[in-house]
């Protein structure tokens, strides 16, 4: 019986001390958050490779305008700290909203993840959601092939039929061809994929917005219409809102820093900037496409209704905006101006004027559907704070 | 004897393992409930109430929404994001915690609770944590004075009957 006593204790305590001794040396290991995350995605099977050499590449030659900053540049691989850290995740396979939350990563979401990318000031990492980039590719190249003749309608074409219906035209195996379309398509995806990423590392130069100063709430009633509306308003926009929009607009800024010097880094600096240009224009264009199938998702308004009909054509309309209409539809305003980040006008404008005071200068950024925006705004932003009454 | 005697043993350090398991889990940061008479909390309380209390209920709705996606927003990406998921389930998980709260058996409770209710920063806490929605600063207090000025706008009957916030005028 003792014998069996014994062994029953040996048993138990070489168990104990093995999961005590995993755990420490796995707590080791893991104390760092960026370990954490990384080991996280992969155990969630997050990580999707899509063209990760380029990526670097493009990295690169950021990481480049900014010595001193990155000890060096990684992709989907393990976690370096004090270099920039990039995880291309597929954010279709994210099952929970809580993932990285005891990381510091709250908003690591699937809406979040949607405008294709998200960075991690902590730990100097950038999320680039493949899901989102292959929507964006597969637009690109249908409209570069003459698919379909707008980008919206391209973007709405594939909403319409789903990402991996639309497989062939983000697929490596058409985007690798060496045709005059591809090439285009490959210039204007990786400027798109620069900008980005420079918004993104610009985040990580700047840091984390400063603490929000507080609300303040002066609009007594407001129909349903102006609840939408005051969104898009300065004078009407809470103060948190107005804090994030100036951090974006500052990692804008920061962007344009590491965008404004690639002229004179190598041989084919010139080129490489004229490229990142015609990308930043091209991601913009996007972003409107993209808002502007938002708004008719959200709004039974006829006006919009008939522009987006003769945008993208009725059968799309039906297929990609009617049939995919949210269920109470709260208004337009909201998806064509989001409280976090500043006006698409303002920001091309903003980055335009900055690109001019870089050492490789820059113009040309295509603003002029977001003026059309721009002046709708301000007209209607004029009328919501003439009747509350305020300045 | 034996066997029985070694079972039992099995059993017991089973439990340990257990235990020692849950103990060396990681257990993530969830916000926790603040006293009422915290007196940061009860300053940004009164200021927040002060600032809503003339509002219609249905701007308080409003108010609540831009504060929640406020919290949710949080974060560092190229394009604006939608938090509309985050901040209906909020809404859902404090309407269901407070009328779990105030109105129980279906019935309104018959004393008004004192003002901030700790049930309705209970409450606030309960959603906020169901969504994950990390609050920092004067976040929860002001949440809750918009959750206790919702509760102290409608008549008890009509707050226990409500489906959904939207019903709110």
């Amino acid at each position: 019986m003792n014998r069996t006593i014994i062994a029953c204790c040996c048993s138990v305590l070489l168990l104990l001390s093995y999961l005590v001794v995993g755990r420490a040396t796995q707590a080791q290991i893991s104390s760092e958050p960026g370990t954490r995350i990384w080991s996280k995605l992969q155990q969630a099977q997050l990580i999707d490779g899509y063209y990760p050499e380029v990526l670097l590449e493009i990295a690169q030659t950021l990481v480049e305008a900014a010595p001193g900053t990155w000890r060096g540049v990684q992709v989907n691989d393990t976690y370096r700290s004090g270099w920039l850290n990039l995880y291309q995740i597929d954010a279709t396979r994210l099952r929970s909203d809580t993932l990285l939350s005891a990381e510091g990563l709250e908003n690591f979401t699937p809406e979040a993840l949607r405008g294709g990318a998200l960075a991690h000031e902590d730990t100097g990492i950038v999320f680039l959601n493949t899901a989102a980039w292959k929507r964006f590719v597969a637009a690109t190249v249908m409209k570069q092939t003459g698919v379909q003749s707008d980008l919206t309608a391209a973007l709405a074409e594939v909403d319409a039929v789903g990402l991996q219906a639309a497989r062939k035209y983000w697929d490596p195996a058409t985007l690798n061809r060496d045709t005059a379309e591809m090439r285009r398509a490959g210039w204007l995806l990786r400027g798109a994929a620069a900008f980005v990423l420079a918004h993104e590392m610009g985040h990580l130069l700047i840091g984390r917005s400063p603490a929000a100063e507080a609300d303040q709430v002066r609009l007594k009633e407001l129909t349903e219409r102006q609840k939408d509306e005051r969104v898009a308003c300065p004078e009407t926009l809470p103060g948190g809102f107005q804090q994030q929009q100036r951090h974006e607009m500052a990692a804008d800024m920061a962007a344009v820093q590491l965008l404004g010097r690639q002229c004179r880094l190598g041989r084919d600096g010139e080129l490489r900037h004229n490229i990142y240009l015609l990308g930043t224009n091209w991601y913009f264009l996007f972003a409107m496409g993209d808002k502007l199938l938002e708004m008719g998702r959200n709004t039974t308004s006829p006006v919009i209704e008939k522009a987006l009909r003769g945008l993208i054509g009725s059968e799309l309309y039906q297929r990609a905006v009617a049939d995919a209409a949210q269920k109470v539809r709260r208004g337009a305003v909201s998806p064509a101006f989001p409280k976090t980040h500043p006006p698409d006008y303002a920001r091309i404008l903003a980055i335009e004027q900055a690109l001019r005071n870089t050492p490789c200068g820059g113009s040309g950024l295509d603003a002029s559907g977001a003026q059309l925006m721009e002046m709708f705004r301000t007209r209607m932003c004029s009328s919501l704070t003439a009747k509350q009454g305020l300045k | 004897m034996n066997r029985h005697s070694c079972l039992e043993r099995r059993r017991a350090p089973g439990l340990l393992v257990t235990a020692m398991l849950l103990f060396l889990s990681p257990v993530p940061a969830l916000p926790a409930a603040t006293a009422p008479d915290d007196a940061q909390f009860r300053a940004q309380y009164v200021r927040q109430y002060d600032l809503i209390k003339s509002l219609a209920p249905d701007m308080v709705v409003e108010e609540m929404r831009l504060r929640v996606e406020l919290v949710a927003s949080r974060g560092s990406q190229v394009g604006a994001a939608s938090n509309d998921r985050r901040v209906r389930g909020f809404e859902s998980a404090l309407l269901k915690s407070l009328q779990n709260a105030l109105c129980p058996g279906g019935k309104p409770l018959a004393a008004p609770p004192a003002r901030p209710s700790p049930m309705v920063i209970d409450s606030v806490t309960v959603a906020a944590n169901a969504q994950q929605l990390r609050t920092l600063g004067g976040d929860l207090a002001e949440l809750t004075a918009l959750a206790q000025r919702l509760v102290d706008s409608q008549p008890p009957a009509r707050w226990c009957a409500l489906k959904s916030l939207d019903e709110i005028r």
